[in-house]
């Protein structure tokens, strides 16, 4: 299972990157924004609804048994969000 | 927010009575949370720096990241362990429980077919994976790559971490039903059951 600490200034700096210029963020930045709200909603597994019906309908889901592995993709997404972060 | 989210957790851990134990916690991730807003400001104000200044401030930062990372996110207790702690992963391995489970299965010539199986109930993570090296028939396995279709054909949930985390599909008769054999202390003792569901662990 991957970590989802990625450190404190990565962090820090998503929260106020995200607190400050919310209305300019840039498409790609979205689009990673989004996919960590994916990944993290799939990780919870079974604790939320959208796992039963992508298990039940979305190809593929049904190989793998631990939902928890998405947080590999999320430490991946903090740290490209957290280089939009920075270079703002 | 983040001061919000800390009086959360302290909250949380003192309706538990563990505020003793997570108080020390909770201020060392704040002192890490200062660590962080110092390294940001310290990268806004590179900015307006000589290039060299700049760069000196930049592997500053970089190293406190390093350091919190190292720290937070570097080996503790459940990770990192040492290597002689899977030994028994060895396809050749001297240990004795692997042996004597080896002695039990083994076939000898002219005897009908079957196929032990043996599972490892409550046994950390790596002991029910040693079907795979030692040729062990373990339908239990910590896998989390059980796919859909063997998880509902053997019941086989994402780890079995007491006897009666078992569950065996009625629909496989010709996996026998086994008594506990009274001097394997590695050997789960099993009856079939009807899985609950076709659940899956998160």
């Amino acid at each position: 299972m991957g970590q989802v600490y990625v450190g404190a200034l990565p962090v820090l700096a998503i929260a106020a990157w995200l607190l400050s210029s919310w209305r300019s963020v840039s498409g790609e930045a979205r689009f990673l924004l989004a996919a960590l709200a994916g990944a993290v909603v799939y990780a919870l597994g079974w604790y939320t609804p959208v796992f039963a019906l992508l298990y039940d309908w979305l190809p593929g889901v049904t190989l793998f048994r631990r939902p928890a592995d998405a947080t590999f993709l999320i430490g991946m997404l903090l740290a490209l969000l957290s280089g939009h972060a920075v270079t703002g | 927010m983040r001061a919000r989210a800390r009086g959360g957790g302290l909250l949380l851990a003192a309706a538990h009575g563990m505020l003793k134990q997570a108080a020390p916690l909770v201020a060392m991730g704040g002192l890490w949370l200062g660590l962080g807003a110092l390294c940001l400001a310290l990268l806004a104000a590179a900015r307006s720096l000589p290039r060299r200044s700049a760069a000196a401030l930049t592997v500053l930062v970089c190293a406190a990241v390093a350091l919190d990372l190292r720290l937070n996110n570097g080996p503790n207790e459940s990770t990192a362990l040492k290597p002689a702690l899977y030994a028994v992963m060895e396809p050749d391995t001297a240990n004795d429980t692997i042996s004597y489970l080896k002695a039990l299965t083994r076939r000898a010539g002219g005897e009908p077919a079957r196929r032990d199986r043996i599972e490892f109930v409550g046994m950390d993570f790596h002991w029910p994976n040693l079907g795979m090296i030692h040729g062990f028939d373990h339908a239990m396995g910590y896998n989390p790559l059980h796919m859909a279709e063997f998880t509902e054909a053997m019941g086989a949930q994402d780890h079995m971490g007491t006897a009666a985390a078992r569950s065996f599909h009625a629909a496989l008769p010709f996996l026998p039903s086994a008594r506990p054999s009274p001097t394997c202390w590695a050997c789960a003792t099993w009856s079939r059951q009807r899985p609950s569901s076709a659940s899956t662990a998160a």
